[in-house]
């Protein structure tokens, strides 16, 4: 029994050692740009303490071309946040009345399955024979595509914890379909619909391979970024690398912030 | 209401389906006719195509297996033994790596895998090796590092999501009937968890065979990928290759997919949604 237990506390101390190692792998090269930005000589290296500087940064905002990238980032994502939390919801809304879940359920995660450069191209000649020219809006499109099965994941978890009686007592009550949504089904599910839509968000800026497909002219921050990656410019790339890194973490913080808020109200009101 | 089906099925699986339908029209002038050739595959066989195509196989099985191996046990201690308050956290901790940029990933490992970076620097400082080692970058090792860096949490969820089938009384059952932990693993754990590891190893090996931004930063000279392949192909307008070789990855999908439905049961894996 006692060697079970010193076994099993070795295991343990073990997982434990290699959640760690996974998490380090994971999160370090992202965590060690964001710490080099702020070294101000022309080499990548971790900055000492008193050498910390916005140098590059300063250096970044100078370059005439990210202010396009950034706008067209900014609406990319924001846009794609829109449509992709409005669909996450149509399709949590008729998920709950349909007979066949499983065939919906498969439909919509597929595109998850599908490799991004082959979506982009397929995309791409697909919106060309549409005449559907390059643009803001086929980027969006594509984006959308891309997130909605993480937001149908998200919004179909929150409308999970929906309870079908307090639905029937609405109608029971005479609300109508919207009426029953407006005041019972929008308030329980916000934060999943916020949800959904910030996927749709963070995906859409992260996102390179299907932009770049069927972007044309149109430079998102990330395809901005690949350019110069590989082009090896200055390192006010770091600084680049750093701006995305920190709004993505900004929201992030936001979002934990909010959901933590959340929780402890709930627990306030109902206990 | 049935618009993001539509959605879905316009965008996701219609130019899908053209693209398989293009792969065998006849090539004109930059663009292609309707017609039937297999002219696109003969070349795929004939060319040096194909030896591209199972090169990036390999390294996606690869990185499939090791990622497999590494998730397994983690999913594991998130969902089985730590207490709800730290599975919370290490599901959130998990989560965020799907929102932050994967070129920064991958650019910074750029970094940390070079001549002079701190691996070598460590490896160097601490006399492991007397010269930095050079195949740490630019070469198939920094495209699987990348490319597991990037693509675990894809292997940790689905596997976290199936082991919330296993009930702590079946598990408890099992000891108390006087079975080994490697008994209650081989019968119980791992046939209830098939769903969540089928699914995590297509996930896995889809995104890694058609990675084009591990390929193209951390890969050596000269080495191509499928992906880099297709794009090449497509600046160059060479409409039925691309169409051809993207066909091969569908059917590779298509193929996996069903697999996992008719033998593992991967649809199961939201079975908790679906009351």
């Amino acid at each position: 029994m006692r060697q079970a237990q010193v076994r099993s506390s070795l295991e343990r101390n073990g997982l434990r050692v290699l959640v760690a190692v996974a998490i380090a792998f994971i999160f370090t090269p992202s965590l060690y740009i964001l710490i080099i930005s702020f070294e101000p000589s022309l080499l990548p290296r971790i900055p000492a303490w008193n050498e910390i500087s916005l140098k590059w940064y300063r250096e970044l905002f100078q370059q005439w071309r990210l202010p396009g990238a950034l706008k067209q980032a900014a609406l990319d994502a924001s846009l794609t946040a829109v449509f992709t939390g409005v669909l996450a919801l149509f399709a949590g809304l008729t998920y709950r009345e349909l007979k066949n879940k499983a065939y919906f359920l498969a439909l919509l995660t597929f595109p998850i399955f599908i490799p991004g450069v082959i979506m982009g191209l397929s995309l791409s000649v697909f919106f060309k024979l549409l005449h559907l020219r390059p643009s803001l809006w086929t980027v969006v499109l594509s984006h959308t595509l891309y997130a909605l099965p993480f937001a149908t994941i998200v919004i179909l978890v929150s409308f999970s914890s929906l309870k079908e009686s307090l639905i029937e007592a609405s109608h029971d009550l005479g609300a109508g379909k919207f009426k029953t949504f407006k005041d019972v089904i929008f308030p329980l599910t916000r934060n999943g619909i916020l949800g959904a839509a910030l996927f749709g968000f963070l995906l859409a800026l992260n996102e390179f391979i299907r932009a770049y497909m069927v972007s044309g002219w149109q430079e998102t921050l990330s395809i901005y970024m690949f350019g110069q990656m590989k082009s090896g410019a200055d390192p006010s790339i770091y600084a680049l690398a750093g701006l995305i890194l920190s709004i993505s973490i900004l929201l992030i913080l936001l979002a934990l912030l909010y959901y933590a808020f959340i929780r402890k109200r709930s627990a306030i009101t109902e206990g | 209401m049935l618009i993001p089906v539509l959605f879905v099925f316009m965008l996701g699986v219609a130019p899908l389906i053209l693209t398989a339908m293009w792969s065998f029209w006849p090539e004109t002038d930059y663009w292609i006719r309707p017609g039937f050739t297999l002219f696109a595959y003969q070349k795929f066989f004939t060319t040096g195509q194909y030896i591209t195509f199972l090169k990036t196989l390999k390294v996606a099985a690869i990185v499939t297996a090791l990622a497999l191996v590494i998730a397994y046990p983690i999913a594991y201690f998130i969902q089985k033994i730590v207490s709800l308050k730290y599975r919370h956290i290490l599901l959130t901790v998990f989560i965020v790596p799907f929102f932050l940029s994967y070129i920064v990933r991958v650019f910074s490992l750029r970094l940390i895998l070079g001549t002079y970076g701190i691996i070598n620097n460590m490896l160097v400082g601490l006399k492991i090796v007397p010269e930095p080692l050079p195949w740490l970058l630019f070469s198939e090792f920094a495209v699987i590092v990348g490319l597991l860096s990037s693509n675990l949490p894809f292997m940790i969820f689905p596997i976290v999501m199936s082991l919330t089938r296993v009930e702590r009384s079946t598990l408890e059952a099992s000891q108390d009937l006087g079975a080994s932990f490697f008994n209650t693993f081989t019968r119980i754990i791992l046939p209830l968890t098939k769903p969540g590891i089928f699914a995590g190893c297509i996930f896995v090996f889809i995104m890694s065979l058609g990675s084009t931004v591990e390929w193209d930063l951390l890969g050596g000279v000269g080495e191509l990928s499928v992906s880099q392949m297709l794009v090449s192909l497509m600046s160059a307008l060479r409409l039925p290759s691309v169409f051809a070789i993207s066909t091969l990855i569908l059917v590779i999908m298509v193929g996996l997919l069903w697999l996992g439905i008719r033998y593992a049961q991967i649809d199961k894996l939201f079975e908790s949604l679906q009351r």
